[in-house]
């Protein structure tokens, strides 16, 4: 299986920052649910301040004090708030919204039946209605025959017709007649207690009505001003039937109060005023603020601009559990989709207590519009930056990597052709990268060194078979001539002469045979070596004192303290070393030449200095010095000239951390070679 | 009694050489090419000094080989190896044998004949009593030349018959025995500096072996060694 380069593995990991917008994401919604319970809390809160003000507070709640429960039996007619406008004109498209709320009248109700024969065949439902200090009703009576109003007859009982008893502001009871001669505008009189003439035979106009046929009976749409009605909003409505156009008897009455309780009047429950004031303070545009009753009918409601539902609608679903939950004495926030897809509603409910009793329940609805377009914006905000960060990063990164591995590449390549199939170097210096400041910079001039060191070493082996076909061939050539002579019988030569350089050349092989192994064993012997610290004064001028022991003839000197420069590493190999040098020095320094060691050190480093006279180094040859096989003897002494001396001597400087460099001398003609060494610092 | 002497050389021209030599000298020589031949004779009887080639062929290290199963048979018995690769020396001395010896080739018959003598000699001295004209002491030290035992402090020091030359040579030389001494000593070719330095570090590592302390041999920088106590 192939792996993953470098941009691949780059890539995969930047994945990981798609996590970013997750969790972005993540906490945005957190941060909703959290406003969102926030917003909870607080309308709960909000539902139940509100709930609290309302406490005990049974007179805005009951039609009276000390009212039951039981909503049909106590002769109450509910008067709904009217959201819209309602045109006078008999049909019933005004009221659409309530009309599955108005109550019927039939038997039970019949207050009055000419004979036990005519049954049931009249009843009719009423809705009432409240706006803009009007009272309206809709009327539907079922009355299979319709008798009109006969202008001749000025008794007014004498024809189908709708009766309202009234408590005036003043205590007074008023009884009207709407009587009418066909469909259209009905006829209104205020009439005596028998309910037969008309009190001043004026019509009224403030209370008007809508007369409007249908099949199976007549629709009745009528306004009354409100006023009209005394603070105990006391109201009767009866339906008369009349049949017989030609005997115009009274058949049938119907009212709104059952039969046994004739005489007396409905109460009318209006919304509270009282109520509508105590909310006014706590409205707002964007909530909705319904208080109902414990028969759930609505008795106050305000603001609600912004809220699109119509939360005290008895069509509304949540309202309608909600208040159901307040009523059984529960409080509870319930969340539900507006409108529109993206808002959400939320209404709390908290039940209106009177001592231990539930008398009605609060519904606040609050739009949270805000709070969801404020999480909209911010997801889109956070999107979008997120989104360009990773973008920027990633190409960052794409680039970084295709950067760094097209310069692997390069380097690579490159490396790869500076040595041949064979192992030859052909370019010592790579060019990629090779001032690059970075990891990759170092690594490129880390392969030229190495490339150069193995360039050195590659001409050292190249060199060998050279330099050793001169330098073997040389005694060889001494042996089998001394060989030659022996066979010929002797005569060409003394005797023991042949043997003596054959000898000699053979001498001259082995040494030949032990400078090789002497380099070719030297890296690890330095690794087997183990390191002492050693006192470099004292053995320099020891040294300098035996090699003018063992070289009388010679002028060997030291410069420099007698002791007391402390050297970590192998004493043996230091002496090693300055036998290479030494040696060096003996062959190229005139016999009468001083050959001087000058050793000098300060903080950190000693500098053993080794100067000979004699002839200078060319240039390119100080450059191979240390490459091993370059030698640039002038003249043959017997000793192999295998320039491996000087090889072995930079491997030990090395190895004990110093350096060794060889320069012409400036003052005289000659060679200087340096030793720079490391301090062991201040131990001993 | 005519000694007997196994030479086990892979070279024929080499081997025929020093079975020669040592003919010419009075020993019986027997000549073998390789490890498993030399092992078999060897089953049937011992000789009393072996002439090791380490490397046999393709047999690198069949020498040593031949060198263990030997001491196996005869743990007092005599043995030299030959040997071409300087750090061989290292793994022979990591033998720790008994009566041995080693030479770098080119071997001189002289050298390889003295040795041999040597190591008959120590062997037949075992136990024996020692003359007083081959018995030295200094300080310490004392020294039995012709079993070439060596004692510090009355503890012996095994050494072998190149180390207790070299010894010698150490003791002679007041003023310190240069590289050129201690060469000369070890009768070889070529000696480099370097070789001597791993004789006198193994000295001085067995003298240690027996007294921690001991300091009598002192490097004299750019000449030798020189033997002092204090």
């Amino acid at each position: 299986m192939k792996r993953l380069g470098l941009g691949g593995r780059l890539l995969l990991f930047s994945s990981v920052l798609l996590a970013i917008p997750w969790l972005g994401y993540r906490y945005i919604e957190e941060m909703k649910e959290f406003l969102l319970e926030g917003q909870q809390e607080a309308q709960l809160l909000a539902a139940g301040a509100v709930a609290t003000v309302l406490h005990d507070r049974t007179d805005l709640f009951g039609p009276a004090a000390g009212t039951s429960a039981a909503a049909p039996e106590d002769h109450t007619l509910y008067v709904y708030p009217l959201q819209t406008v309602i045109e006078l004109d008999g049909y019933s498209s005004d009221w659409e919204s309530l009309l599955a709320r108005s109550e019927t009248f039939g038997e039970r109700y019949r207050l009055f039946s000419r004979s036990e024969a005519v049954n049931g065949s009249l009843s009719f439902s009423l809705l009432l209605g409240e706006r803009a200090g009007s009272l309206y009703g809709l009327l539907r009576v079922n009355d299979a025959q319709l008798v009109y109003r006969h202008p001749g007859y000025q008794r007014l009982d004498t024809s189908d017709q709708v009766r309202l008893m009234l408590v005036s502001p003043d205590g007074r009871i008023g009884r009207f007649v709407l009587v009418t001669e066909g469909q259209g505008n009905v006829s209104v009189y205020e009439v005596q207690d028998n309910w037969q003439y008309p009190l001043t035979g004026q019509a009224l106009f403030d209370l008007a009505g809508v007369w409007r046929e249908r099949s199976g009976g007549y629709d009745l749409e009528f306004r009354l001003p409100a006023d009209w009605l005394g603070p105990e909003r006391r109201l009767m409505l009866s339906v008369v039937d009349v049949n017989d156009a030609q005997e115009r008897a009274v058949e049938t009455v119907v009212a709104t109060v059952p039969k046994q309780s004739s005489g007396e009047f409905n109460r009318l429950m209006l919304r509270s005023p009282e109520l509508a004031r105590i909310l006014q303070g706590l409205g707002r545009a964007d909530a909705a603020i319904c208080v109902v009753d414990a028969q759930r009918r609505v008795r106050a409601v305000l603001g609600g601009r912004a809220v699109a539902g119509d939360l005290c609608a008895d069509t509304d679903r949540v309202g309608r559990e909600l208040a159901a939950d307040a009523l059984a004495g529960q409080e509870k926030v319930m969340q539900r989709a507006g409108v529109g897809n993206a808002e959400t509603l939320m209404v709390a409910a908290h039940p209106v207590y009177a001592g231990s009793e539930v008398i009605g329940a609060v519904l606040v609805e609050k739009n949270s519009a805000h709070i969801l377009s404020l999480q909209r914006h911010t997801l889109s905000r956070v999107a979008v930056a997120t989104l360009l960060v990773l973008l920027l990063v990633v190409a960052g990164l794409l680039l970084f990597g295709t950067w760094l591995a097209v310069r692997i590449r390069r380097l690579r390549r490159e490396a790869a052709a500076a040595i041949d199939l064979d192992g030859r170097v052909l370019k010592a210096a790579l060019e990629s990268d090779r001032t690059a400041h970075d990891d990759l910079g170092e690594l490129s001039r880390g392969i030229s060194d190495l490339l150069a060191r193995l360039q050195r070493y590659t001409g050292f082996l190249e060199s060998v078979p050279r330099t050793l076909r001169h330098e073997i061939l040389n005694p060889v050539n001494t042996i089998s001539m001394s060989l030659q002579r022996l066979a010929g019988g002797g005569h060409q030569a003394g005797g023991e002469m042949p043997i003596r350089t054959a000898e000699q050349a053979t001498r001259q092989l082995e040494r030949i045979v032990h400078s090789l192994t002497e380099a070719a064993h030297i890296e690890g012997a330095l690794r087997e070596d183990h390191d002492e610290l050693f006192d470099l004064a004292a053995l320099v001028s020891e040294y300098v004192a035996n090699s003018s022991r063992l070289h009388p003839d010679r002028l060997l000197a030291y410069a420099g303290p007698a002791a007391g420069v402390w050297v970590a590493g192998g004493d043996l190999r230091m002496v090693q070393l300055l036998d290479k040098i030494k040696d060096n020095a003996l062959d190229f320094s005139p016999l009468d030449a001083e050959i001087r060691f000058e050793l000098k050190s300060d903080a950190q480093r000693a500098l053993l200095s080794v100067l000979n006279e004699g002839p200078r180094i060319p240039e390119p040859v100080l450059q191979a010095l240390f490459v091993g096989m370059e030698s640039h003897r002038l003249h043959n002494d017997g000793a192999p000239h295998l320039g491996i001396g000087l090889y072995i001597a930079k491997r030990i400087a090395q190895h004990h951390g110093g350096e060794l460099t060889v320069a012409n001398r400036a003052d005289v003609s000659g060679v200087r070679v340096d030793l720079s060494l490391p301090l062991a610092g201040e131990e001993r | 009694m005519t000694k007997t002497i196994a030479i086990v050389e892979d070279d024929p021209r080499q081997r025929a050489h020093y079975a020669d030599a040592l003919r010419g000298q009075g020993y019986q020589v027997d000549e073998y090419g390789g490890r498993e031949e030399a092992q078999r004779a060897f089953e049937q009887a011992l000789p009393d000094l072996a002439i090791l080639d380490i490397m046999l062929e393709q047999d690198i290290g069949g020498g040593f080989e031949i060198c263990r199963y030997l001491q196996r048979r005869d743990a007092q018995l005599p043995v030299i190896f030959l040997t071409s690769r300087g750090n061989e020396v290292d793994k022979i001395y990591g033998l720790q044998l008994g009566a041995w010896d080693y030479q770098t080739k080119p071997v001189t018959f002289d050298y390889l004949i003295e040795r041999v003598r040597s190591l008959f000699r120590i062997k037949a001295q075992q136990g024996a009593t020692p003359q007083a004209t081959d018995l030295m002491a200094v300080g310490k030290l004392r020294l039995n030349r012709a079993a070439m035992q060596a004692s510090w402090n009355d503890c012996a020091v095994a050494l072998t018959p190149t180390e207790f030359d070299l010894l010698n040579v150490l003791l002679e030389k007041a003023d310190g025995a240069s590289y050129q001494d201690l060469a000369n000593a070890t009768r070889q070719g070529v000696v480099e500096n370097n070789t001597i330095n791993t004789h006198i570090v193994h000295l001085r590592k067995k003298f240690r072996q027996v007294d921690a302390n001991f300091d009598c041999i002192k490097t004299k920088y750019g000449y030798g060694y020189h033997w002092i106590c204090r």
